[in-house]
């Protein structure tokens, strides 16, 4: 288990304590945040799209080239920020991690 | 193959598309309005107000397509359900989501948004042979629906160019390297 600290789109914070054998997507997912994640996590829908916290960005697996393809076409895309949730595997290394939820497009 | 009429058909392979009967016996009992699924107006109420449907059960209008129709898909259920869960909250909004699907067939994406019909003019965008490219539907000029195949920074300008009816240049589509947003017919 690990921390998870969420904004979500109406600015209020929540502090999720979520397993590591997960997705970040199924960690939100799992604790009732607002994310759509209609595809289930194949990188088809972009609605699990987040922002990752500034500190964090560096330490997250970067994004393969579907998914910045995908993620890059929406409305509120932050370069260097935005990511689909569903394609960040939340490891121990990430315990603490600090996501935002994007507006949906 | 063998048909009913004695037809012989040789095949290598076969593909069974039998469809789908919507499962509406509970709302039929309930003395519920049902006509290929469950009868349900814009706001996801069937026939007693009280009563909501959605998802694939449901025979529907969409406001984006301007019929009705049954639709088997998760991002219908889910936005229909969205529809439904908001008029139980009192917050009463149209159903007016773009059909959208999506598949992984082997190593490629396949994304799907809005209903394509027959008569519709096919632009293809990108290069077949290099398994990455769109096909866009044209009705009457405007996008009514676009199939990509690992061509993933296609699908969302395109289902919004969809939901607005947009019309679009044929030619600046065809050409990959012009964004989709930017195909569209202005003035």
């Amino acid at each position: 288990m690990a921390t998870l600290h969420v904004t979500d789109r109406a600015g209020k914070e929540h502090t999720l304590t979520a397993d590591t054998d997960t997705s970040v997507m199924e960690a939100l997912r799992d604790h009732d945040m607002p994310i759509m994640a209609a595809c289930g996590g194949c990188c088809a829908c972009a609605t699990c799209h987040v922002y990752v916290d500034g500190e964090w960005a560096g330490k997250v697996k970067p994004p393969e080239a579907d998914e910045i393809e995908l993620v890059s076409t929406s409305e509120y895309y932050k370069e260097g920020a935005s990511r689909l949730s569903c394609q960040i595997q939340f490891t121990p290394e990430l315990d603490g991690l600090r996501v935002t939820l994007a507006p949906e497009d | 193959v063998i048909a009913a009429d004695g037809t012989v058909l040789p095949a290598d392979m076969v593909v069974v598309g039998i469809g789908i009967l919507a499962h509406d016996e509970l709302a039929r009992a309930a003395g519920l309005a049902c006509d290929n699924g469950v009868v349900v107006d814009e706001f996801a109420q069937t026939s007693d107000p009280l009563i909501c449907a959605a998802g694939d059960v449901t025979n529907h209008p969409n406001a984006v397509l301007g019929t009705r129709l049954r639709l088997e898909s998760v991002g219908n259920a889910i936005s229909q359900g969205q529809t439904a869960a908001r008029t139980m909250m009192g917050k009463k909004a149209a159903y007016g989501e773009v059909p959208w699907f999506w598949s992984d067939q082997y190593d490629l994406k396949l994304q799907i948004a809005g209903l394509r019909h027959p008569g519709d003019a096919m632009v293809v965008r990108g290069n077949p042979a290099n398994r990455k490219f769109s096909v866009v539907y044209l009705r009457d000029g405007r996008i009514a629906a676009i199939d990509t195949i690992a061509n993933l920074k296609d699908f969302m300008p395109a289902k919004k160019l969809i939901a607005e009816h947009r019309a679009l240049d044929p030619e600046k589509v065809a050409n990959p390297d012009i964004p989709l947003a930017e195909t569209v017919v202005t003035g």
